[in-house]
């Protein structure tokens, strides 16, 4: 009989746990597919996951870290140029193109992920994140209350706009979703 | 056993000569105690404590070095019971005060040791030894292994008594302010193995109107004054050592000396424009907040006046750990056992800072001035330390701390293996970002866990935390 590889630790799962995620869709994630993906057999993962729901949190906890990345790189490359428009519109246009690129995961992480783990304290901080940023940056800090209510429309507007893209129940373009958020956020902040 | 991994090790934290050569036999002890191989403290010399601890700073090695004698002195507590002296075991969280008035009162023939924290504090921070991968299970007493989810303090402590590693104790002073679950295992460690000759237990019920000021709340400072009190007639009982409450005073006096320069390095350190000492090495210098190292108090405040000076000279250069804006993340839990962690943060452009450092000394003295009774002085300064007292207390507390201290985010966790202090901690993070909307993080895992076990699943959290902090500070 083969010897079967031997796992160094519980990243390789959560790496294969991501790919499966991003390929086929949370739907065909299983103990099964993933000692697949990694040449080991199923158990040999419960050595280092309690449960299918750790591995699911640990994708969204991926999703997360992944997003929140590219909107820090974003806004950092404008720091000197940065005030309230600037940086919820910046937000705003890396979530979709977030949400375009990592399709399944940005599904998972705002629907029925957001169901599973909002109430979880490891999870919980990381969602609603557009009203709470715009409550601690210098760029939005300093009007934040007069301006609470269009922080948390935008919010609203991007997941729920992101979220029909990456289900493919919109083909609104990127021009077109820009051309949105410049509305909304002209009507909307004072 | 090969030496010279041993020597190294204690060279690095500042012996030589003549002294290295006497204390060489005692470490080797306690190493063997710690249960430690030459490739352990190899590994710690080579690779941990250089990845992990500023050894360039003389106060952080003086430190770590006390801590060492510290665990020197739990290993000669057979020889002192040879020679007629009392050995005291005691466990956390509890106020060191009265581990100290009887040292005070035998002339030094009474020896209190907080034999598991210390030692897993020990193991985890400056070895990477921990209650997980690198303890083996298969050796712990069946009655404490996983599932069953028990403190690893409790069942090093278990594990300790059963193997006989430990001398028996005089007294076995438990202290339940926070759980039981320490009084619990002492009862066992009595029951069904030779525990202790007399258990003495402090705890109190956890039974005051939620939000109430505990420190101020006569009811309980009464029933913690007289707890005390009557657990220290049992143990001078025990002991053969009375203890008076001037005995008591002067060691009050000797934890006052201490939390003085433990609010002094609090207040440098936080109000520095750039971090000059980690958030570890904060927490390490905040370690005799909750226990005594047994050993003289000289080479303790000695370290902290060190670390001081140097923490001065640091600020007044403009040296620190990161950039002036780097954001700060108030850690609530205790890095120490976690060095690793804070430096996932500072790897990521955020600085750990806080610890379990309490900067309460002028409120300690003032409780000392205004008691008569100095028992139930102490009792307001155990009912002070959060997690002692309800969780709106505590809450309110680590609030004012936010206040006193900016930070852009705080962060608490790792208290898995403490259901209780875990699942009051979650629901505690929402009642003190509601009050200061200063942004609450949680991470799970275990203190007494080791890098390898927690950090994997928990990279991307950390990372996360870092940007969303980072995205604040534009």
């Amino acid at each position: 009989m083969a010897r079967e590889k031997v796992l160094c630790g519980r990243e390789e799962i959560i790496r294969a746990a991501v790919r499966i995620v991003d390929a086929e869709g949370m739907e065909a994630l299983s103990a099964r597919r993933i000692s697949k993906e990694l040449g080991v057999s199923a158990m040999t993962i419960y050595n280092y996951v309690a449960n299918l729901g750790e591995v699911k949190k640990y994708v969204l906890s991926d999703g997360f870290d992944r997003l929140y990345d590219s909107i820090y790189h974003a806004l950092n490359e404008l720091r000197d140029q940065v005030d309230k428009f600037t940086f919820c519109k910046t937000i705003a246009m890396q979530v979709f193109e977030f949400a375009k690129t990592n399709r399944n995961i940005f599904a998972f992480m705002f629907f029925e992920g957001r169901t599973q783990f909002l109430d979880d304290p490891e999870i919980r901080p990381f969602y609603n994140f557009i009203t709470k940023l715009t409550k601690r940056s210098k760029a939005t800090q300093k009007d934040w209350a007069e301006n609470q209510k269009a922080y948390v429309l935008l919010e609203s507007y991007v997941i729920y706009e992101s979220y029909q893209v990456c289900t493919g129940v919109s083909d609104l373009s990127r021009e077109q979703y820009a051309t949105m958020i410049d509305f909304l956020l002209a009507r909307c902040l004072g | 056993m090969n030496n010279s991994a041993h020597v190294k090790f204690l060279e690095m934290l500042g012996w030589e000569g003549e002294e290295l050569q006497e204390f060489l036999p005692e470490w080797l002890r306690a190493a063997k105690l710690l249960g430690l191989s030459d490739r352990d403290v190899a590994f710690a010399v080579e690779k941990w404590i250089p990845a992990y601890w500023d050894l360039s700073l003389a106060g952080v090695r003086k430190y770590i070095a006390a801590c060492i004698r510290g665990v020197v002195e739990i290993a000669k507590g057979a020889d002192y019971q040879a020679r007629g002296d009392k050995l005291i075991y005691v466990n956390m969280p509890s106020v060191p005060v009265l581990l100290g008035a009887n040292r005070i009162a035998s002339g030094g023939h009474v020896h209190a040791f907080y034999t598991s924290y210390l030692m897993i504090s020990v193991l985890t921070a400056f070895f990477n030894k921990n209650s997980g991968k690198n303890m083996d299970f298969d050796e712990e007493p069946g009655c404490f292994r996983s599932p069953c989810a028990n403190c690893a303090l409790n069942r090093l402590r278990l594990r300790m008594c059963s193997e006989g590693r430990l001398p028996r104790p005089n007294v076995a002073w438990s202290w339940g302010l926070r759980c039981s679950e320490s009084p619990k295992t002492d009862e066992m460690v009595g029951c069904i193995m030779h525990g202790a000759d007399v258990n003495v237990t402090v705890t109190i019920p956890h039974d005051a109107p939620s939000g109430v000021v505990e420190a101020d709340y006569a009811k309980k400072v009464d029933l913690l004054t007289a707890e005390m009190r009557l657990a220290q007639e049992k143990v001078s009982e025990a002991t053969g050592w009375p203890v008076s409450d001037d005995d008591v005073r002067r060691a009050m006096d000797d934890y006052l000396e201490y939390m003085d320069r433990i609010q002094t390095l609090t207040d440098l350190v936080m109000t520095a424009d750039s971090l000059p000492i980690s958030g570890g090495e904060l927490t390490l210098f905040g370690l005799c907040v909750e226990l005594c190292l047994s050993i003289d108090g000289n080479y303790i405040i000695d370290a902290l006046d060190t670390i001081i000076a140097e923490v001065r000279e640091r600020i007044e250069k403009g040296i620190g750990l990161a950039p002036r804006n780097a954001p700060r993340l108030a850690c609530h839990f205790n890095p120490l056992g976690t060095p690793w962690l804070d430096k996932a943060f500072r790897d990521s452009g955020v600085c750990l800072v806080q610890g379990k450092l309490l900067p309460f000394a002028d409120k300690f003295r003032g409780f000392v001035a205004e008691e008569s009774d100095i028992y139930r002085a102490l009792a307001r300064i155990c009912l002070s330390i959060p997690s002692t007292m309800n969780m709106l207390d505590e809450a309110r507390i680590n609030a004012e701390m936010l206040t006193r201290y900016p930070v852009d985010g705080a962060l608490y966790g790792f208290y898995s293996s403490d259901s209780w202090v875990g699942a009051l901690q979650k629901t505690m993070v929402q009642v003190i970002e509601a009050e200061t909307g200063v942004p609450h993080f949680y991470i799970e895992g275990s203190l007494w866990a080791g890098e390898d076990t927690d950090y994997d699943s928990r990279r991307a959290i950390v990372r996360s935390i870092c940007n969303y902090l980072k995205i604040s500070n534009i």
